[in-house]
């Protein structure tokens, strides 16, 4: 029994903490809670109803939604969830024996129609599933969650799995209580977030390996960059953290320049593809999601454009003045009404994440200047691209204050900044370090499932 | 015995050899994984950047410059005294004056506009503005302004058409009302100031006709009970009219104008 934590794999603990915990999310967390999940929700049960192609009418551009399943996600937004306002347990029981009928429907016009299904691939197959066993939202809901958890898991597992070092630090970063909460979720987040780990994980494996780079794993790594891209298309940078690699490791030559053109091509896809059958319908009078200000990233640019340092300064006060509401985004705040997990645990957990980066190495490698100097660019390039984007798309034109700005954005890019400490600091613990991160995620897992419930629900 | 105890005593040697060998090995293990203070910069860096986001130890001013117009409205508000209040308003009418011109296309901007006119108790910005934010930003899923817009819009309308009502100008009345006419959305509010316009001009029918439809949007408006019932009165239908004060006194026993007729109807 001694030192068990490490006769057994630490993946193997993370899927058996992540399904317990994960499950446990899944129940707990209240019904199309977390941020945006409704609109997702809808968008997984359209694919698994094979409704591929969205209609334009008068009312806008959607298609077809069961009555009853829009009133029962409906009455669950917009609670603001204080002292007075929570989801009582029993009405959840009462609800669970409405079934709604596929005959029964309006026409949902649907403001999120362009985006395309192979985030929601888990998501829709628990759809199909939870239909096939009763019609009912909340139930086909958990089941849709439930698959997306399995996905997760199994990636991340995967992920750990490969990775010589930095498991311990993937295992920190996946069991983050806001990375387990949006994997118990319904929403592409899901998948993004796994396969920018399994990425990390691919680039840590070639790098600590003797042996070369075998096709099959480039082949892997390139289809977890499709999924990620079709995801969410904004993490372009973290797959070329793969240019760290030296190049001998592949078998093939000009293997950076071969592999960075296909990376690229990889990341264009979404556009040359579902996006260009989306576009060929030339859609117009769509219903925005937001309209009380003007949105649009070529005329928001040209306006800062003539204030450069203007845009700088704003950019920088942003990370400054909303950059702890980020962090707390990024490791722990839930549903629409933003609760977060109290300000010491998040700060705790934010110590142990750079703690165990700094540690979790066997001092087999040590990365050369340029190395690192990559990586950081590649963190660099990606914080500003996230930063910026967001401060050009989703913030009104001229606006100073970035608009929208979650912290869960950033999970992707943790363990790239985490990386940044790779092998810095020697190591004479490290068989304990397993037990560390298994006993951290389980204390703040914990954590999490009683802080949900009590903050959700009415004591009952 | 003796040769026993040697070879324990030997046995003995050997094992204490061998744990000054592995301590000897463990020290030479320890002497390469040697620490230096350099290895903890990047971790002090990382930490430190954190404690400084964490903690903020600074004063930075970010806010929209509209909202800054609006936080100064808001303030407005909560003054007694009018000098006081009428330089926040200044300068939040100065601000938002600006941002207007700077982003036309902002439908918040011209609702928080709107907002200073009618702090101003300029009706005819008001509802300009008001008209304009409902324009440009009706239809949104999330953070409507429309709602919020039409509510003021309507109540700017109700304080310029009553003051025109009451010097008799019916036909600047009318004009105002179809000016505030909003296509986007339905604003069962311009119903009721047009029923209280076709009525004044002696058109019962007609006026009876919009203050039934306000009274399906809004069923609980005493004054509009009120308004059916002398309409009612004017068509001559005494009982319609009866039920009608009656429903508008239960909502609001001191209702002018439901007593007014009351005591009317009841000395006929």
């Amino acid at each position: 029994m001694k030192d068990f934590w490490n006769k057994i794999p630490i993946e193997y603990f993370f899927l058996v903490i992540g399904l317990f915990f994960g499950m446990k999310l899944v129940f707990i967390n209240p019904p199309w809670q977390t941020n945006d999940e409704d609109r997702h929700f809808y968008n997984s049960w359209y694919y698994a109803n094979g409704y591929f192609k969205p209609d334009s009418r008068e009312e806008g551009i959607g298609n077809p939604l069961p009555t009853k399943m829009y009133d029962q996600v409906a009455g669950f937004q917009g609670i603001r969830f204080n002292e007075k306002t929570k989801i009582s347990k029993q009405k959840i029981e009462e609800l669970k024996g409405v079934t709604y009928e596929k005959t029964d429907t309006f026409f949902y016009s649907n403001p999120n129609y362009n985006t395309n299904p192979i985030g929601y691939i888990p998501n829709i197959i628990g759809i199909k599933l939870g239909e096939a066993y009763k019609k009912n939202p909340i139930i086909v809901q958990w089941w849709s969650r439930a698959f997306g958890l399995f996905a997760y898991l199994l990636i991340v597992f995967f992920a750990i799995r490969i990775t010589p070092v930095y498991k311990n630090v993937l295992m920190l970063i996946a069991l983050a209580p806001m990375s387990l909460y949006q994997s118990a979720s319904v929403t592409y987040d899901t998948l993004c977030n796994a396969t920018t780990f399994l990425i990390i994980a691919f680039v840590i494996k070639w790098l600590l390996q003797k042996e070369k780079v075998s096709s099959r794993e480039i082949i892997l790594f390139c289809l977890a960059v499709t999924i990620q891209v079709f995801s969410k298309a904004a993490y372009y940078f973290i797959p070329f953290l793969f240019l760290i690699i030296p190049s001998e490791k592949f078998s093939f030559s000009y293997s950076k320049i071969k592999l960075s053109i296909l990376i690229v091509a990889i990341l264009m896809l979404p556009t040359f593809t579902w996006n260009a059958y989306i576009n060929s319908f030339h859609f117009k009078g769509a219903t925005p999601l937001q309209n009380d200000f003007l949105f649009d990233p070529s005329k928001n640019l040209a306006f800062h454009l003539k204030n450069i340092p203007g845009m700088i300064s704003d950019l920088f006060s942003n990370v400054l003045v909303q950059g702890k509401n980020w962090i707390i985004g990024c490791i722990g705040r839930f549903g629409y009404s933003y609760t977060p997990l109290p300000d010491g645990w998040i700060f705790m957990y934010v110590i142990a994440l750079f703690g165990m980066a700094s540690i979790d190495h066997n001092g087999n490698i040590k990365l050369t200047r340029m190395q690192r100097g990559i990586s950081a660019l590649l963190l660099l390039a990606s914080l500003a691209a996230i930063i910026t984007g967001l401060y050009l798309t989703i913030t009104p034109v001229g606006a100073r204050f970035i608009f929208g700005g979650q912290g869960r954005y950033f999970i992707p890019i943790l363990p790239l900044l985490l990386f940044q400490l790779f092998g810095t600091i020697p190591n004479y613990a490290k068989k304990y370090l397993p037990l560390i991160t298994i006993l951290i995620s389980i204390l703040f897992l914990y954590k999490t499932v009683g802080f949900i419930d009590e903050t959700f629900y009415s004591g009952n | 015995m003796s040769n026993k105890y040697n070879k324990k005593g030997s046995k003995t040697t050997t094992k204490k050899e061998k744990v000054i060998a592995e301590k000897k090995s463990v020290t030479k293990t320890r002497s390469v994984l040697h620490f230096s203070y350099l290895q903890f910069l990047p971790l002090c860096f990382a930490l430190f950047v954190f404690m400084i986001i964490w903690f903020k130890p600074y004063n930075v001013h970010l806010k929209d410059p509209w909202y800054e117009g609006a936080v100064l409205i808001d303030s407005a508000r909560k003054l007694s005294d009018p000098n006081q209040r009428n330089v926040l308003l200044n300068e939040a009418g100065k601000i938002l004056t600006e941002q207007v011109h700077k982003h036309p296309y902002h439908a918040r901007v011209h609702y928080l506009y709107g907002f200073y006119w009618y702090d101003r108790q300029n009706w005819d910005s008001t509802i300009f503005h008001q008209k304009e934010a409902i324009r440009l930003g009706a239809g949104g899923t999330v953070n409507q302004v429309e709602y919020n817009a039409q509510e003021i819009l309507n109540t700017a309308l109700g304080n310029k058409v009553t003051a025109m009502l009451n010097s008799g100008n019916l036909k600047g009345a009318a004009d105002a009302v179809e000016y505030a006419k909003t296509p986007e959305m339905f604003n069962p509010g311009i119903d009721k100031y047009k029923g209280i316009i076709y009525s004044r001009q002696g058109y019962s029918d007609s006026a009876l006709f919009y203050f039934l439809r306000y009274k399906s949007a809004n069923p609980n408006d005493a004054n509009n009970l009120a308004n059916i019932a002398i309409s009612y009165n004017q068509k001559n239908m005494r009982d319609s009219a009866i039920v009608y004060i009656n429903e508008a006194l239960k909502l609001d026993p001191t209702n002018a104008n439901a007593n007014y007729l009351n005591s009317q109807l009841k000395s006929q």
